[in-house]
């Protein structure tokens, strides 16, 4: 397998295996918080819609 | 000193008196091909200069990236959570995102946008990078576009030794979260003190 290319500095080289397992280990954690990010937002907008709120009086009720 | 052949008087470089050098002192740069991550040369942060001026250019060939930075030591990026972030960002459609970070592992410094070409353009100060002490601050402010889509972001992060210990860092790293995606270049200035 090919791991991905990097430029550490003075050059062009593959990850190490060390590099690539922390590299994963990022994207993982990243994708974790965007999906908790985004069901954060819906659970949000679910709560708006049932108090029949726009975002912008929301925003006014809340200040965020 | 007579004035060479082809040259007039104006085009000649004059000396510089004493304590009226040059601001900026180029101290490295390199461009780099489809890449997943770029790092400044190790020991590109000594002693000779207190603060440090870094110029990025990115673009994305592929699809929409995440960008990192991590603070670097003898070279190896510094990965413990020991990061901490405080943006300002905005998009041309008006959308806000000034969520911070804590105890992250990582600065984020923002994504380049979906469409292939797209720009990210950032420019930061390192403050004391090697002078000991228990935390390293950056900020600076960076551009993300594709032609119709376009964010700017404030930004001031830091790092620490985590339980007050000295910390120095000697360089940087920016990675992407897409493989072999980023193209671009990098320009380091050393800020000289007088």
């Amino acid at each position: 397998m090919t791991r991905p290319i990097i430029y550490d500095g003075e050059t062009q080289r593959e990850m190490t295996v060390a590099e690539y397992e922390q590299w994963q280990t990022d994207n993982a954690e990243a994708q974790a918080q965007a999906e908790a990010a985004e069901a954060k937002a819906v659970a949000r907008q679910a709560v708006l819609d049932r108090l029949g709120l726009t975002e912008q009086e929301a925003q006014l009720l809340l200040g965020s | 000193m007579g004035i060479p052949s082809g040259y007039t008087s104006a085009q000649v470089v004059q000396a510089v008196p004493t304590g009226i050098n040059s601001a900026l002192v180029y101290i490295t740069g390199a461009t780099f091909s489809a890449v997943t991550s770029f790092s400044l040369p190790t020991n590109t942060f000594t002693s000779t200069y207190r603060n440090y001026k870094i110029i990025v250019k990115v673009t994305d060939t592929v699809s929409a990236a995440n960008i990192t930075m991590r603070a670097r030591i003898a070279g190896a990026d510094r990965t413990t959570r020991y990061y901490q972030m405080s943006p300002a960002a905005q998009s041309n459609s008006g959308t806000a995102s000034n969520v911070g970070e804590g105890n992250a592992s990582s600065l984020q410094m923002g994504n380049t946008h979906a469409a292939t070409a797209a720009v990210w353009s950032c420019e930061l100060t390192a403050f004391d990078p090697q002078v000991s002490g228990t935390y390293k601050g950056f900020a600076g402010f960076l551009i993300s576009g594709d032609g119709t889509y376009y964010y700017g972001r404030a930004f001031v992060g830091s790092t620490d030794s985590g339980g007050g210990a000295a910390l120095q860092v000697d360089s940087l790293s920016f990675i992407s979260s897409v493989a072999n995606c980023i193209t671009g270049y990098y320009r380091v200035y050393g800020l000289v003190d007088s």
